[in-house]
């Protein structure tokens, strides 16, 4: 694994410009192709490394013919899945428009087009878009019209009025003809999560992309810039493909660097900007742009979430324990922190997913207080937990 | 006989190889440098004389041999929906 790790430090030192011979994979042992493929797709950076392959190869990376093959197939894929969604988005803001529809597209599909030097190069999964609370029933039946079902997931559980009393955000899926999945916000972060967005602003402050030649609307750079940083943290610093996101949407030329230091500030990201940074300088070796005056108070990478960690894509907690004890550390202020450690110990009762299962505990006090203690024990343990 | 690209049909280019994509299935074919350069000639005004034509000046085959897979690939694509007469 450290030898893949290496790999992709290389790859991030050749995305942000810094000399090739300073990255140099030294002393390199054969990674199996099948477990390269597996963690490039968990990474999401298939294209890129097949884009990249000629710099990589000449900083050590060695590939054989098959991997070569195998690695443009993935990319040929990715092509057409661009290409689908492209087709599918124009559709629908056709089908939007017709029926006086207001949203912002954001995420995947934008990255995509506004910052890398090919759009299949980011792969991506769904397609997110922020629409207001009063369209919603509207959007939901066109889009069982056209074919879309609610994913079975994390929320589908949940009552309608839980889903939209806490922003969760609906999941679709279409198989036929083609698969899409869409994933519906109405805001972009859930009321329990540790920072808070103002949408509203988001939404006013929106710029056009231009997709199969129309224009579909999305929000400003340095909005995307402030969203791509949270997201990082929204996930755990788990895949490097967001890392790379945010370092390369930070770096357009384009970006106000001062807008966007006013947004971290407002929004309460300065700590986070800070970690994500130190993370962003060890991986890239440099820091983009929009974020070069940033200095740090210590040069020495965090013990549980450093390069090293985001490279190999593992963290020594499990999902469940670093959601709840990561904001500690980058979360401004004790007050925030232990309210945030309080809402997530004991988060309200009717977020609680067991209670919505079918075979679940009825919702009473008793059966409450046991799924947390069961919760809270887990997490001392460092067990998977999913709520 | 000339031939020319369905409408529910998109194409990228790719390096030298290219990416036709099916609209209506989701379908997606993957064509190599020489297909990559048939495909803009099947637009309905070049027949197939005029098509391997191009294929011989462009590429290093007999005339013989690039009528054969040329008539292959057409027959391919017209299974595929990808193309029709015309």
């Amino acid at each position: 694994m450290r030898d893949f790790a290496a790999k992709l430090l290389t790859l991030c030192r050749i995305i942000s410009g810094v000399d090739g011979e300073k990255c140099r994979i030294a002393g390199e042992t054969e990674t199996p192709t099948d477990l390269l493929i597996e963690q490039l797709q968990y990474h999401q950076l298939i294209p890129l490394v097949y884009y990249y392959r000629q710099q990589l190869q000449a900083a050590g990376w060695d590939f054989d013919q098959g991997t070569i093959e195998l690695l443009k197939s993935y990319t040929f894929a990715n092509i057409s899945r661009m290409m689908i969604v492209e087709h599918y988005l124009q559709h629908l803001d056709r089908l939007f428009k017709k029926n006086f529809i207001d949203y912002r597209v954001f995420k995947g599909i934008v990255t995509a087009k506004s910052v890398y030097h090919e759009d299949y190069l980011r792969s991506f999964g769904d397609v997110d878009i922020l629409v207001r609370a009063d369209q919603l029933q509207v959007i939901e039946s066109l889009l069982q019209r056209e074919g879309f079902t609610h994913a079975e997931d994390l929320y589908s559980n949940f009552p309608e009025e839980i889903i939209q009393k806490y922003s969760f955000a609906r999941h679709f899926n279409r198989a036929e003809p083609y698969t899409i999945a869409m994933d519906v916000h109405l805001n972009l972060s859930g009321r329990l999560h540790p920072f808070q967005f103002d949408s509203a602003e988001f939404w006013e402050n929106s710029t056009a992309i231009i997709i199969n030649g129309g224009t579909i609307l999305t929000f400003d750079r340095e909005y995307q810039a402030v969203y791509a940083i949270y997201h990082t943290f929204k996930h755990y610093f788990f895949k490097l493909i967001w890392f790379i996101d945010a370092f390369l949407i930070l770096d357009q030329k384009q970006l106000d660097p001062g807008k966007f230091q006013q947004l971290v500030k407002k929004y309460k990201l300065t700590k986070l900007l800070v970690f994500y940074s130190q993370i962003t300088l060890d991986l890239f070796g440099r820091l983009p742009r929009a974020i070069q005056q940033i200095r740090f108070s210590s040069q020495r990478p965090h013990r549980i979430i450093n390069a090293q960690t985001v490279l190999q894509g593992t963290l020594p907690y499990s999902q469940s324990r670093a959601r709840i004890l990561l904001p500690m550390y980058y979360l401004p202020g004790w007050v925030r922190r232990l309210r945030f450690l309080w809402t997530q110990l004991f988060p309200p009762i009717e977020t609680i997913r067991n209670f919505y299962l079918q075979d679940g505990p009825q919702k009473k006090f008793w059966n409450y207080f046991n799924l947390r203690c069961r919760a809270i024990t887990d997490l001392i343990l460092n067990k998977p937990q999913e709520e | 006989m000339h031939y020319r690209q369905s409408n529910n049909v998109d194409w990228k280019k790719f390096e030298q190889e290219s990416v036709l994509l099916d609209l209506s299935s989701g379908y997606y074919f993957r064509l190599n440098a020489v297909g990559t350069y048939i495909w803009p000639l099947l637009d309905g005004k070049h027949n197939i004389a005029e098509i391997v034509a191009e294929v011989v000046k462009r590429f290093e085959v007999s005339q013989r041999q690039a009528k054969k897979d040329i008539s292959s690939f057409i027959q391919y694509l017209l299974a595929e929906n990808l193309i029709e007469k015309g």
